[in-house]
């Protein structure tokens, strides 16, 4: 069996330091999801939508630790700003996570296909929320 | 109702305002500020006019001239948006019906297609709510009428799904709501004969027949429902209507179906009243202009005594009571010394009263201030008024002041029979009678970090996605696309959930959860439909709008009851889902090409493994751990094949154990230590390896 004490062990604050951006279109998943990854000493940079995103990250390549974006976003959606990304020979290998209530495993595959490393769903819950942080930078 | 009253003392209700609303309320407001600023200045040009004890010039009259045009002006444009902003499309309120209508479709085991037509219509948002009930009681009424048994639709050359129309238009003046059955109709001379043998009429008397089915208690007579059953309750259809100033019409022919009609004046203004104003005695009333036939001055000579004290007149040759209103109130008389007596002559829905003042004072604009519900033993008033000048009124409710003068009838007793309708409102929150009697224990107020304004976004998109659910719900039992519908279904209820996350109410998303596993095993066919399942899932849809609808005052517990029954859905089919269904008794998919690479892995000194895992059940669908986890083993090494395979993994076909021939630089000890490393990170729960040592093609 797998020992997962180690996991609990550490939670808190062991992400001091990192820098996030959080693309999604509701102000309240923005807020609420800003507030989880700061209570983990996490700096977030908000973005209304992908191509709000796209031009935050060009503007600094190298300033954000992840990418946390949704799926379903006007404008530029959380598929198209991944691939963008992933084709901008600027971004070097940021981990993207994409986060959305959508449970279709035909869509959350595609992202990942796209370039995405991990998919959180909505509602956020925090344990996952710190495995999930800890996997995209293992 | 009183019941309603009660209910909606304690929940605040809420509306939706729409940011140009508020853009427009907010550049009235500004306009206040500087009529007001001007008015100020006015003051003081006046003060220092009386001090110095000179006269004001022409530009003073133009400053009150232009302020008051300005305060005219404001108030009707603030008015006219209060009224705008109070609109709300009565779509939402027959949406309300859905559910109902279903599960009475259901206990009379009859097709029935509910057909909405002008949902856009906009009407007054206390209207929409108070349509409910009488609605409600039409809807009831023409399912009941129009559902007559199959064998006899065919007989009548009917079809067979009864469709019952509800239908809205907006007028100039009045807004016209109806509802329609496909039914047989009603046979006019048939409920006439049946009214003159029951009394109720006398013969030959001409009488409306909406005015015979809505005499109190003729429905009740059981001859009734030979006839068509209708009439039910609508004596208390057209008392509710009437509460709104609402008319009444039936219109039917045999064989062609039944609509009622609800003609409802468009509300111009919210307890604003047209009154004539009075006085009597020394006190001040207002009465409804619309209730007043006539005003007219009456010698008290012509007053008639009948039986004892009871007085008549006669007005257009009818004979009307007559009485003092001080009289009634107690409070002395008006007539003291007078030969010719002021009177109104004032009309209800079934009755006249002449009504002695002492003085009448005009035509008024005058806002109704309703009385609280403690002060509702004050009969025939209805609330306080302030008249021009500051003196405080009291305006009549002449209903009641008819039926407590003339003594028509005791209390009214308004015990409508809704226990058909379990469904709670979806938007509406003040609706008694739509909501279920149970009793969820109320805790305390909503905690949460969130802001109001989140909150506040949150629950009404929560009430936009449950009634969304619920009518997915009701549509998949027609519907030629339920795959399509359950997927949707399936995906409301998961943002629902998220919400209900987002408010960190822990038991109503594990109750949203179970919900959400039912719905999976349905959408997974493990579960077929049936209508008792569609019951359950209707219950549990409503119950979650009753939580919504709750919040923020009051935070809901989950219902055991409701819970155990998803529960039991949630346990059947687990014993059929055996972690590994998917790996049992299946051999890897092995391809030329994947041989290939076994052997030339083998040739690099490299090992292969075939490993087992398992996976704690988690927050991330299996699938996706499986493939989040097949992409770390990539990181180690080599994923040559998998049970179940990639592309069903894909697909999303996926127990919480899979099968891995894989291949890597590293022996199975110097592997163990990265995958225990990260096992956790995945839910990993238990893995197994085997060092695969025979060639490709070779048997052991």
């Amino acid at each position: 069996m797998i020992d997962t004490s180690a996991l609990t062990g550490e939670m808190d604050g062991s992400f001091n330091g990192l820098h996030v951006l959080m693309a999604d279109d509701s102000t309240t998943t923005r807020r609420v999801f800003q507030a989880r990854l700061e209570e983990l000493g996490i700096t977030v940079t908000p973005a209304e939508d992908g191509e709000d995103a796209l031009s935050k990250i060009e503007a600094h390549p190298q300033k954000f630790d992840i990418i946390f974006c949704d799926i379903q976003m006007p404008r530029m959606n959380g598929y198209e700003l991944c691939r963008k990304l992933n084709e901008s020979p600027w971004f070097e290998g940021t981990p993207i996570v994409m986060v959305s209530t959508c449970s279709d495993a035909r869509e959350v595959i595609k992202a990942l296909k796209l370039g995405a490393d991990d998919f959180i769903p909505k509602p956020f819950e925090r344990d996952l929320l710190i495995k999930v942080i800890k996997r995209v930078r293992a | 109702m009183t019941e309603t009253m009660q209910l909606q003392g304690r929940t605040p209700q809420k509306m939706q305002v729409r940011l140009e609303h508020m853009d427009k309320l907010l550049s009235l407001a500004g306009e206040v500020i500087i009529t007001s600023a001007n008015l100020q200045d006015m003051e003081r040009r006046v003060q220092s006019a009386v001090t110095r004890r000179q006269t004001l010039g022409p530009e003073s009259l133009d400053i009150i001239k232009t302020s008051n045009e300005s305060t005219r002006r404001i108030s009707q444009d603030l008015h006219d948006l209060v009224m705008a902003i109070r609109l709300v499309e009565i779509g939402d309120t027959m949406r309300l019906f859905k559910r109902p209508v279903r599960d009475l479709a259901r206990t009379l085991e009859k097709e029935i297609s509910l057909v909405f037509e002008g949902a856009d219509t906009m009407i007054d948002k206390a209207l929409a709510e108070r349509l409910v009930d009488p609605l409600l009681h039409l809807l009831r009424n023409a399912v009941d009428h129009g559902a007559i048994s199959p064998i006899e639709r065919a007989a009548a050359g009917l079809p067979q799904t009864v469709t019952v129309t509800l239908r809205a238009v907006n007028l100039e003046h009045a807004v016209e709501i109806s509802v329609t059955d496909d039914g047989r109709g009603i046979d006019d001379e048939a409920i006439r004969r049946l009214a003159e043998q029951s009394g109720i009429i006398e013969i030959d008397q001409p009488c409306a027949l909406i005015d015979i089915l809505c005499t109190p208690g003729f429905s009740t007579r059981t001859a009734a429902t030979q006839t068509s059953g209708r009439g039910v309750g609508l004596d208390l259809v057209r008392e509710m209507v009437s509460e709104f100033g609402g008319e009444l019409s039936i219109e039917s022919a045999v064989g062609q179906g039944t609509t009622v009609t609800m003609t409802i004046p468009k509300l111009r203004a919210v307890n604003i009243i047209d009154a004539l104003t009075l006085s009597a005695g020394h006190l001040l009333f207002a009465l409804p202009i619309h209730r007043i036939e006539a005003s007219l001055g009456i010698p008290r000579n012509s007053i008639r005594n009948a039986f004892q004290k009871e007085r008549y007149i006669v007005y257009q040759g009818e004979t009307v009571p007559i009485c003092d209103l001080l009289e009634v109130l107690g409070e002395g008389t008006c007539e003291a010394g007078r030969d010719l007596l002021p009177v109104v002559i004032l009309q209800s829905r079934d009755a006249k009263l002449a009504l002695i003042v002492s003085e009448f004072l005009g035509p008024q604009k005058l806002v109704n201030i309703p009385f609280e519900e403690n002060m509702s033993h004050a009969q025939a008033i209805a609330g306080t008024t302030v008249f021009t000048g500051g003196k405080l009124g009291l305006t009549v409710d002449v209903d009641a002041l008819i039926d407590a003068t003339l003594n028509l009838r005791g209390p009214v007793e308004k015990t409508l029979d809704l226990a058909f309708a379990s469904a709670p409102p979806a938007n509406i929150s003040n609706t008694v009678s739509l909501a279920s009697s149970r009793s969820e224990s109320p805790q305390e107020a909503l905690t949460t970090e969130l802001g109001s304004s989140d909150v506040n976004d949150l629950l009404s998109e929560m009430s936009t996605s449950l009634s969304a659910l619920q009518d997915i719900l009701l549509g998949l039992e027609t519907s030629d696309n339920t795959h399509r519908d359950i997927k949707d279904a399936f995906r409301r209820l998961h943002g629902i959930k998220a919400n209900f996350s987002m408010l960190e109410m822990d038991p109503i998303v594990n109750f949203a959860h179970r919900l959400e596993t039912v719905m999976d095993y349905i959408r997974s066919e493990r579960l077929t439909m049936t209508p008792d399942l569609m019951d359950l899932l209707l219950d549990s849809v409503s119950f979650l709008t009753r939580v919504t609808d709750a919040l923020p005052q009051k935070v809901l517990g989950p219902e055991e009851e409701l819970s155990e029954r998803l529960l039991q859905r949630c346990e059947v089919p687990q014993e059929n889902t055996l972690c590994d269904r998917d790996i049992i008794g299946r051999a890897f998919d092995m391809t030329p090409e994947i041989e290939l690479q076994m052997v030339t892995a083998r040739k690099r000194g490299h090992h292969v493994f075939e490993t087992y895992f398992t996976f704690h059940p988690g927050r991330q669908a299996d699938y996706l751990v499986a493939y989040l986890w097949l992409c770390r083993l990539g990181a180690m090494g080599t994923v040559l094949s998998t049970l179940p395979s990639i592309a069903e993994i894909e697909q999303g076909q996926c127990g919480n154990a899979i099968k891995v021939l894989w291949s890597a630089d590293k022996t199975e000890k110097a592997l163990k230590e990265r995958l225990e490393e990260h096992a956790p990170l995945y839910d990993v729960s238990s893995y197994q390896t085997v060092e695969i040592t025979r060639l490709p093609g070779t048997t052991d």
